[in-house]
């Protein structure tokens, strides 16, 4: 069971052991709503802030909870009750100057508001939160403003109302709105935003005109002195046909005018609105929204296909035959790469090359939440996960790879302040001890020391980026694969193409559904084989340093040109989406490094494994080749929570102590000791029966989980038994703690009643829980001192304090016991599980029963109920007190 | 009768002063037009040499003596006898109170100086703000589909191998004219130049020069014609009102951006209105405007009878044509439907006849009006009559001959056929301003409904109508069940009983076709909306009107 742990010995007397597990995880977040309208502004390189509209109709804001290891926070902007109809956010990143307006409306009212300018410091961003709204007077109410533009200068915001021509209206800060018109009879506005040519200030509208024509205009406002105003048409031709425009962008240029890019009938990109167009995207390429992202003078541009909601990819950092050392300035043709897509931002970035957030309709499930692709600028690897938000009262579902990573001073007086740091091959967003981090491969993450991480790992994939820990106390950084152990499980389980053809997924369905080619299979799964079963060979692997990735190569296969200028990353990543499908692969040792190749779509692409990560993603190529999709791999390999088998434990203990309670009769205090005696021999009865004698296997008790992470001192257990101890921050440290649902006045009362110090301790404690005066860290803290750490030690401690009391205050406790209690994170899951609140009793009852029940099916590849019944369970126990 | 508040033209196009001086403005920030006045010239202007030569430099520092060639100084000192060096503020053209026929030219220095040859020396002066300003008179210019002329009492010069351009809308070549003016005659009142003689005597040469030189250049006849770089603007169909023939106007009011530069249009070759009136426009046309805001800079109108013409005519003969293919098209009428005449303008007669039965469905456009665009009302009317010979049988079985019938039904008959009794039907049009210098044409279309005119019907003479009376004693359901019988024939049905299709089935999808056709010049420099009409189309100075805006579309 603890072949997986590794363990390394330093000269300064501390140990350091870790192992990781392929499995599912939860973290106390929740998905973001689906929405309309998204817009992100990049703040310090790679940090993006995010505006949405919810679904009820409120303008969110998302942020990096803080710091460089924040997850995303929300924060509502607009009001409740009212409906957000349009946004806009203004950034300048190189002063910090910013600026959000919305419109809201209610009972066909329009309002317009505007938040005051802040100064945003990068590094903080916090700041933000404050923001301040203050409504702008607007004329005629009943005008629904549909779109909002605005810079340093002023707000521009559109109206429409049915029958009228539409309108727009700008005013500088601090002034009144004033209204202008469009040049057509024209109802509606697609698109508009402030901007700037040959130096004038202005609009670029996109619209329709009567007769359904499109057309997109620059009107400049006004300038002092000067009653007129400039207009220019701006259009492009292919073939002596007018392209119709769908969708707009604008990038400011260095002169501070606005570079214009068109799309629709192909992506073209004009310097002027009277500059030739250069052809980014040919006019057989629709797309109805573009977004263009720009760091320097590297581009992406993202464009969305409305026939089926695919985005693609576009980007002017093209590789001369997909070599990352051949870079020119020149449009990579435009790559599949999401479906389903219904709203999208993007930002591009220095650690992340391109990053972006979008809603799709999760592949015809339904809406999913937001979804955040980003690519490694080191590696060019793509990685998407879902948005959510820290939420103590929700849970999601993730699948991950969890390290359970310990550090163990063996040298009592040697006291170790310095912090630890960690670091990733590539750039990416992990928990350590329930907080996010977004870890980087260039700057390392620094922890202050405790004796124990938590570190889960979101995976989309099972190519997942080594990690590398270092400290002054270790000889040696240490270099994570998290992938390791699951690579070699794919090694014992699939050594033939029959391996792959009868496995079944731990639900008893076939790993591969539907038909397949046996030859396909034994191809594969022989490849396969071989990769996962040899050794790491990587070109450089040193594991100190980061290795460069991204610097695969691609060449020419049976002298095809391969030349559409994309990353090996952006091809596995449209591979993996399904855009594309490999026909041929082929796999060689090369001077002691691995080589792949793949081929697909008449091309071949050939790199050498510069990292773990690398071979693992050739794998994955593999398993998909054979219809085995990380989904599959997950369902096949991963450890899951069988919450059936754990509440099934769960409820075996709480019928004991509930029935415990229910037959204690103070009346028969002569058979106190007889019973002591009989719950102590069931207690080693159902360990023997358990096989749960070794305390090592089990869970961490009470007081240690309440402890500080710092003091832990013993070898650790397994990672999936102690999924418990990984979420213990959550649990223990919550910051507000609630409990409600019970009158404390008859357990005040109680307390007073008697004077047995174990008994008085408990009702305390409880009776101050549920007052709000502990909170579950205290609270647990303090029984842990009376209820030795495992349930039966609770039954048995509990069974002698009732001899103790009165028939009447039995119920009382009962009750106290069984009221609902809030507990961060472990509420929302059982909820989640069991459709029930949770109670102390609930609450002591699982934590005692996901490690018994996970641990013993570890050992024994079964769950503990599944032998014998609880009910019989409890009962043995509890009548033997009778 | 010419209309006069156009100014005896078929079509003007009125860009407010304030517009093309904005554009004037636009085009020097653009670099479209050069702001840096930088030559050498003789002082008859024969010898002029820019900044663009190569060897501009190289022959400044000869002719200001930085050389240490003697020869070099000489020979510049030879050819050249004036050097401007500055820089030039946006342009502006301004409009003349009570003079159509000139607008001013001024010229204002930002910076800079003028170097002068005074003997043998070269002096110097700084032509800072000064400013020039002189009169261009502006021309008459006839196209023919291949060439366009200055039409003037002059012998004709040919101006170029090509009709009216879509260039000739933009600003940038207003003022076609610089090439006949007397650049040289500065106005002194406005201008603002040196005082000593000889340094406005520089100037002048200087300036009149520079024109001059351009003028030369027949590649860009037009304003500043500073190797202009044209723009390439976006094709366009030609128009329905092409222009044959042009001319240009000023009207000047009180406020700059009504002041209105006209550009007068004649259409069908019609000959240019000559006297006093001709192309003056006293009430400036930008008045009109129903847009107000700075994005309209001006108006187009055109003469309503033009348009009625050349436009209304058109869509009538497309709305008659709709009409005859449903009737032709129809399998229960194209044995029915005879035929169309036209009756007087924007009026149709449709003629059907088979078997007993004569019908005439008129179409009339009476009225034209404004409201939400131009609404243009037909009124449709029909008239016919059944006639059947009716066999009487007196007590049923005796037979006494046929009585001649007739039955009038017509679009004000009061007695139902089917339910329905006659209505006329109406065909309303809605023309609005569309995209890229079209009209959106939408057809609001409700077919006419027949009834019986009377309540029986008709007997054509006094014994048919005794025997009808008689025999009707006799046999009393025998003509009404005859006729009856006639009006539910299977043959006949169709057309008797106005079934809903007869009239309802027409399509106008060739208006949408309509639609598409350009009808205004301009159409790549202009866009057009709130189509009006101002004045009444049965009286004189009536026009169809439009609010433009200067919206250049280029590729």
């Amino acid at each position: 069971m603890k072949e997986n742990r590794i363990t390394k010995r330093n000269s300064s007397g501390v140990v350091v052991s870790y192992q990781s597990e392929f499995m599912q995880n939860y973290v106390a977040e929740s998905k973001i709503d689906f929405a309309s309208g998204i817009r992100s502004v990049r703040v310090n390189d790679d940090k993006a802030v995010i505006f949405y509209i919810d679904k009820a109709g409120v303008l969110t804001m998302l942020l990096t909870a803080e710091g460089l290891g924040g997850g995303w926070a929300s924060v509502q902007l607009s009001a409740t009750g009212y409906r957000a109809t349009a946004f806009d956010v203004y950034f300048l990143e190189t002063t910090g100057e910013f600026r959000v307006s919305y419109s809201q409306e209610k009972n066909g009212r329009s309002e317009l508001l505007i938040s005051e300018e802040l100064i945003v410091d990068p590094d903080n961003i916090e700041s933000i939160r404050t923001l301040q709204f203050t409504p702008v007077a607007i004329p005629d109410r009943h005008r629904q403003i549909d779109h909002i533009a605005f810079d340093k200068r002023g707000v521009l915001y559109s109206s429409r109302m049915p029958g009228t021509d539409a309108l727009y209206h700008y005013f500088k800060y601090g002034n009144s709105p004033e209204k202008y018109t469009l040049p057509e009879n024209t109802e509606k506005v697609k698109q508009l935003d402030v901007g700037t040519v040959y130096g004038e200030f202005g609009v670029f509208i996109l619209y329709d005109m009567p007769g359904s024509k499109r057309t997109m205009l620059f009107q400049s406002f006004p300038e002092e002195g000067d009653t007129e105003i400039s207009q220019d048409r701006i259009e492009v031709k292919a073939n002596g046909r007018t392209v119709q425009i769908e969708c707009f962008d604008l990038v400011k240029n260095a002169d501070g005018n606005d570079i214009i890019y068109l799309g629709g009938e192909g992506i073209y990109k004009a310097q002027t609105p009277d500059s030739p167009k250069e052809v980014i995207a040919p006019k057989s390429f629709h797309c109805s929204r573009i977004n263009v992202a720009v760091n320097g003078e590297s581009e992406s541009i993202w464009a969305l296909r409305p026939q089926d909601l695919t985005l693609y990819y576009l980007t002017n950092t093209y590789y001369k035959g997909g070599d990352t050392d051949r870079e020119e300035k020149r449009w990579t043709a435009p790559l599949p790469m999401h479906r389903g897509v219904y709203d999208y931002a993007s930002i591009k970035g220095t650690q992340y090359a391109n990053q972006l957030f979008l809603f799709d309709n999760g592949g015809g499930k339904g809406g999913s939440g937001l979804v955040h692709l980003w690519q490694d600028s080191v590696s060019k690897t793509w990685h998407e996960d879902e948005v959510s938000v820290d939420n103590l009262d929700d849970v999601m579902l993730i699948n991950s790879f969890t390290i359970d990573l310990n550090f163990i001073n063996e040298k009592i007086d040697n006291i170790i302040t310095d912090p630890i740091t960690i670091q990733s091959r590539q750039n990416f967003a992990i928990y350590i001890n329930n907080k996010k981090y977004q870890l980087s491969a260039t700057l390392p993450t620094e922890l202050p020391y405790a004796g124990y991480y938590n570190i889960v790992y979101p995976a989309d994939s099972i190519a997942a980026p080594e990690i590398i820990i270092s400290a002054p106390f270790i000889d040696e950084a240490i270099v994570i694969d998290p992938a390791a152990p699951l690579k070699q499980k794919i090694s014992t389980k699939i050594r033939t193409g029959a391996d792959l053809a009868n496995a079944k997924k731990q639900d008893g369905t076939p790993l591969i559904s539907g038909t397949y080619d046996m030859a396909t299979l034994n191809e594969a799964a022989r490849a396969i084989h071989k990769l996962s079963s040899a050794p790491y060979k990587t070109k450089g692997a040193a594991a100190t340093g980061l290795a460069k990735g991204g610097e695969s190569q691609v060449i020419m296969a049976n002298q095809q040109p391969f030349e559409t200028g994309n990353a090996i990353g952006d091809f596995l990543y449209s591979i993996r989406k399904g855009f594309d499908t490999i026909t041929n692969f082929a796999v060689s040792m090369v001077n002691d490094t691995w080589q792949f190749v793949l081929e697909f779509g008449g091309n071949a692409l050939k790199w050498i494994a510069e990292a773990a990560s690398d071979l693992m993603a050739f794998l994955e190529k593999l398993l998909e080749k054979a219809k085995v999709v990380f989904k599959d791999i997950v369902d096949f390999l991963a450890f899951l929570f069988n919450w059936d088998d754990i509440l099934e434990t769960k409820e075996a203990i709480k019928l004991t102590v509930n029935k415990v309670i229910d037959l204690v009769n103070p009346k028969l205090k002569a058979g106190q000791e007889f019973v002591i005696e009989k719950i102590k021999e069931l207690k080693v009865y159902s360990e023997q029966l358990l096989g749960l004698s070794d305390q090592q296997q089990m869970n961490q008790n009470f007081s240690s989980l309440a402890a500080d992470s710092g003091s832990v001192t013993e070898s650790k257990p397994d990672t999936r038994a102690n999924w418990v101890g990984g979420k213990k921050e959550l649990i223990f440290e919550g910051k507000s703690t609630e409990s409600a649902g019970l009158d404390t006045k008859d357990l005040n009362k109680l307390s007073g009643e008697h004077t047995e110090p174990g008994l008085k301790d408990i009702i305390n404690a409880i009776s101050d829980f549920f007052s709000g005066r502990m909170n579950i860290g205290q609270f647990v803290k303090t029984l842990a001192k009376i209820l030795v750490d495992m349930a039966f030690d609770f039954i048995e401690k509990m069974a002698n304090a009732l001899f103790e009391i009165a028939m009447r205050t039995i119920e009382i406790i009962k009750d106290a016991l069984n009221a609902g209690i809030y507990i961060p994170l472990i509420s929302a899951l059982y909820k989640k599980i069991s459709g029930a609140d949770l109670s102390i009793l609930d609450f002591i009852s699982l934590l005692t029963a996901i490690p018994m029940t996970i641990a013993y099916k570890i050992a024994h590849e079964v769950a503990p109920f599944k032998h014998f019944e609880k009910e019989e369970f409890a009962l043995r126990i509890a009548s033997s007190l009778t | 009768m010419p209309n006069l508040s156009i100014g005896e033209y078929d079509m003007v196009l009125a860009l407010s002063a304030a517009k093309i001086n904005h554009e004037l403005k636009t085009l020097l920030n653009r670099g479209v037009i050069n702001p840096k006045w930088q030559f050498l010239t003789s002082s008859g202007g024969e010898n002029i040499l820019h900044e663009s030569h190569a060897n501009f430099e190289q022959i400044k520092k000869n002719w200001l003596g930085k050389t240490n060639k003697p020869d070099d100084k000489a020979d510049a000192l030879k050819k050249y006898a004036v050097l401007m060096d500055a820089l030039i503020d946006p342009p502006r053209m301004e409009l003349i109170a009570d003079n159509h026929t000139e607008v001013l030219f001024k010229l204002t220095i930002r910076s800079g100086n003028i170097h002068y040859l005074e003997g043998a020396d070269i002096k110097k002066f700084d032509v800072t703000g000064k400013v020039y300003v002189f009169r261009v008179p502006i021309a008459q210019i006839r196209i023919d589909p291949d060439k366009m002329y200055f039409a003037g009492e002059d012998a004709i010069e040919e101006l170029r191998k090509e009709g009216l351009s879509n260039h000739d809308f933009t600003v940038d070549s207003v003022l076609l004219n610089f090439e006949r003016a007397n650049i040289a005659r500065y106005i002194p009142a406005e201008s603002t130049l040196p005082t000593a003689d000889k340094e406005k005597e520089a100037l002048q040469t200087a300036i009149a020069n520079y024109f001059k030189a351009l003028g030369k250049d027949k590649q860009n006849p037009y304003v500043l014609g500073y190797a202009l770089k044209k723009k390439n603007l976006s094709g366009r169909d030609a128009s329905m009102l092409y222009a044959t023939g042009s001319s240009f106007s000023t009207t000047k009011t009180s406020e700059d951006r009504l002041s209105a530069f006209n550009f007068l249009m004649l259409t069908d070759h019609h000959p240019f209105p000559q006297g006093k009136s001709a192309g003056r426009i006293e009430r400036s046309l930008i008045e009109s405007v129903r847009d107000d805001s700075s994005t309209i800079g001006g108006v187009i109108a055109v003469d309503y009878q033009v348009f009625e013409q050349a436009y209304l005519t058109n869509l009538h003969n497309v709305v008659v044509g709709n009409f005859e293919k449903a009737f032709r098209s129809h399998r229960d009428l194209n044995d029915f439907y005879r035929g169309c005449s036209p009756m007087g303008p924007g009026g149709t007669i449709f003629i059907f006849h088979k078997h007993n039965t004569f019908m005439q469905m008129i179409l009339e456009r009476r009225h034209v009006v404004e409201k939400g665009g131009l609404m243009i009302i037909y009124v449709i009317t029909v008239w016919g009559s059944v006639h059947a010979e009716i066999e009487r049988n007196v007590f049923h079985f005796i037979s006494a001959g046929t009585v001649g019938v007739d039955q009038g039904f017509s679009t004000s008959g009061k007695y139902p056929i089917d339910n329905k009794i006659g209505r006329e039907g109406s065909l309303i049009i809605t023309l609005k301003a569309s995209n890229e210098g079209k009209l959106d044409v939408h057809a609001d279309y409700l077919p006419p409904t027949v009834g019986r005119d009377t309540e029986k019907p008709q007997t054509r003479d006094t014994i048919d109508a005794v025997w009808m009376v008689l025999s009707n004693f006799i046999s009393p359901f025998g003509l009404i069940g005859g006729l009856a019988a006639f009006l539910t024939d299977k043959a006949g049905d169709s057309i008797v009983t106005f079934k809903d299709y007869v009239f309802d089935s027409i399509e106008f999808d060739s208006l949408e076709d309509f639609s598409a056709r350009v009808i205004l010049p301009g159409s790549n420099v202009y866009t057009f909306k709130n189509v009006r009409l101002q004045g009444d189309p049965h009286f004189g100075d009536c026009s169809v009107q439009f609010d433009i805006a200067y919206a250049i579309a280029t590729d």
